[in-house]
């Protein structure tokens, strides 16, 4: 008993200085920012933000965060001469894929190739690599601002020396039709909400354990959002099955498609712990393609 | 908290019920508001004035207290700003200035001064006149009298910054109103710190802030000079009518229909659930001082 109970403990404190081995902080990362780079010049030290205090920083904005396993930020600015400023925020977000998930569902601009996806608008860049999530912003954008900014981002995202993986969710994506850039990863039901109002309560089981993918379609037979949700265990998944059907279709029974007063279709479906729905498909054919090709992928996944 | 702020459900369907409501009520609300009887309706009052503003942007402060007197004088039915004043505070009130900090568009010194001003005109001494905004729930909560003033803006997560949201530092954990884009913002009105407490509130709109991408983005190409103060006893009212302010802009900026891409029930659920004012429209009467040009509601 007692040796068991030893290896147990020798095999977690391995996992655990490997796991520490791997990770990167974000001071590290830091340290490696230059203070100053083509006239620009940082202002005071990083502040660093957490849970408790994200909301000081960026009041309401904070809980885009939240909603993703956010563990702490590091915050300041640059500036130069005649007043002009960029705010650096970096975020740690715990994981690759809650680093993609704040990155998806705010990407508005282009693509600018910095980190693992970026996206620039108007002085604003915002880029993820690893489990991190960057944001910076000139509030006056100009041809000189906008080259710091991209400039900066160059520089942080060369101070990141780790990579991470797309959620697993992906996989299960059908390629035919999938928008570059019309894939979000969410957890919570007020991101999803974001995305495609379903109820303002969690009829979804939505949390922190939960992974959820929002996919948009466009092609040939039609378009549409293709919602993908992996629960903890079967039952909640069921439970989530009948709470969405209760909010968006509460006439259709057992049906698992339906046609909408607007003309737009919704298809749903659960097995095991994964829950799948085609959102306001814009034809029949579409929705069922798609459900079909999730329930057959999944079926592969959980075999 | 969850089990303080339980609602009915708000469904997709209700959703949308309810998004067309809103822009019914966008389209002919200018009809709704002037029609009828006012005398039932609650009252905001739009002032505005071209020269409001500077050549630099900068607030003109005789003009600002010009606007003040005449937007608070028409809501209180007096002549006499002084006077006006008078009836939303007593001398021996301790009056807190609920002020708004947020760096890209923070309530204008010009404003604070003005309501300061007239403050002390109505006989409130100068050590009983606070103001704050972060630090409210510590330095606020013991004031008789409030006056609520912030410019107004699109938020990220509220849909709105405006007279409701304006309140929140009044709690130490303003996140526990955050879930749900901050739909029981209406509940901190509630509070014993503040029911009951505020005489006045002011939203700025010499410069609102019509659009915004993500938490983190604030671009001057997303404000204008509109050059106006609105202000209420309502909260809820003076909040509805910011709303219909920033969707009339965005609809002229980008051309169509845009509606705040972020939902601003809290307005909705300060209304029925909290019962802090009124989000109808068709009990709300706007009246309009001043320079009508690029008017918009």
């Amino acid at each position: 008993m007692n040796m068991k109970w030893w290896t147990i403990c020798l095999i977690a404190m391995c996992a655990a200085m490997a796991d520490c081995a791997s990770l990167e902080s974000l001071w590290d990362i830091a340290k490696r920012i230059p203070d100053e780079f083509d006239g620009w010049r940082a202002d005071g030290n990083w502040r660093r933000y957490d849970r408790n205090t994200l909301f000081q920083h960026i009041d309401g904005g904070a809980e885009l965060y939240l909603a993703y396993r956010f563990r702490e930020a590091l915050v300041r600015r640059y500036l130069r001469d005649g007043g002009m400023e960029i705010a650096v925020d970096i975020y740690d977000m715990g994981s690759p894929e809650d680093a993609f998930g704040v990155f998806s569902v705010e990407c508005y601009g282009e693509e600018v190739s910095i980190g693992q996806g970026s996206d620039y608008i108007e002085g604003l860049l915002r880029f993820w690599k690893g489990r991190f999530f960057v944001s910076s912003l000139t509030r006056l954008e100009t041809d000189e601002s906008k080259a710091a900014v991209l400039k900066l981002g160059k520089l942080i995202d060369g101070s990141i020396t780790t990579v991470g993986k797309l959620p697993e969710l992906f996989s299960l994506l059908p390629k035919d039709g999938l928008k570059e850039r019309g894939v979000r990863f969410f957890r919570r039901h007020t991101i999803l909400n974001r995305i495609y109002f379903i109820a303002d309560q969690n009829v979804l089981q939505l949390g922190d354990d939960t992974e959820g993918i929002a996919a948009e379609y466009e092609r040939k037979d039609g378009k549409g959002l293709l919602l993908v949700v992996r629960y903890t265990d079967i039952k909640r998944a069921r439970a989530a099955l009948n709470g969405f059907t209760k909010a968006l279709i509460p006439r259709a029974k057992q049906a698992r498609m339906v046609r909408l007063s607007d003309g737009k279709w919704i298809a749903v479906d659960a097995v095991g712990e994964f829950l799948f729905a085609v959102l306001d498909a814009t034809t029949r054919d579409l929705a069922s393609r798609l459900i079909g090709a999730v329930r057959d992928a999944v079926k592969g996944v959980r075999k | 908290m969850d089990g303080e702020f339980v609602r009915s459900k708000l469904t997709r369907r209700d959703f949308i019920r309810h998004a067309a409501y809103a822009a019914l009520v966008t389209a002919s609300g200018a009809e709704m508001l002037h029609a009828g009887d006012a005398g039932a309706k609650v009252k905001v009052v739009l002032v505005r004035d071209e020269g409001a503003l500077d050549r630099s942007g900068n607030p003109n402060p005789k003009v600002i207290l010009s606007m003040l007197d005449k937007a608070v004088c028409e809501l209180v039915g007096v002549s006499d700003p002084v006077e006006a004043w008078r009836r939303l505070v007593k001398p021996n009130d301790l009056v807190g200035i609920k002020t708004n900090v947020w760096s890209y568009l923070p309530t204008p010194k010009e404003v604070e001064d003005a309501i300061r001003r007239r403050l002390k005109d109505a006989g409130v001494r100068d050590d009983r006149i606070l103001m704050d905004d972060r630090g409210a729930y510590r330095t606020l909560a013991n004031c008789t009298a409030l006056i609520n003033v912030r410019p107004l803006r699109t938020h990220y997560w509220a849909g709105i910054g405006g007279c409701i949201k304006n309140y929140i530092p009044f709690v130490p954990d303003p996140w526990r109103y955050h879930p749900d884009t901050c739909a029981s913002l209406g509940h901190v009105w509630t509070l014993p710190s503040v029911k009951g407490k505020t005489r006045l509130n002011i939203l700025v709109v010499l410069t609102p802030l019509f659009h915004g991408i993500g938490p983190h983005h604030f671009s001057p190409k997303y404000i204008w000079n509109y050059k106006g103060l609105m202000v209420s006893l309502d909260p809820v009212a003076i909040d509805t009518i910011g709303v219909r302010l920033l969707l009339a802009k965005r609809r002229e900026f980008f051309g169509e229909e845009k509606p705040l891409p972020y939902n601003t029930h809290h307005i909705i659920y300060a209304d029925k659930k909290y019962g802090i004012g009124t989000s109808d429209l068709s009990k709300i009467q706007l009246v309009k001082l001043g320079w009508l040009e690029g008017v918009l509601i």
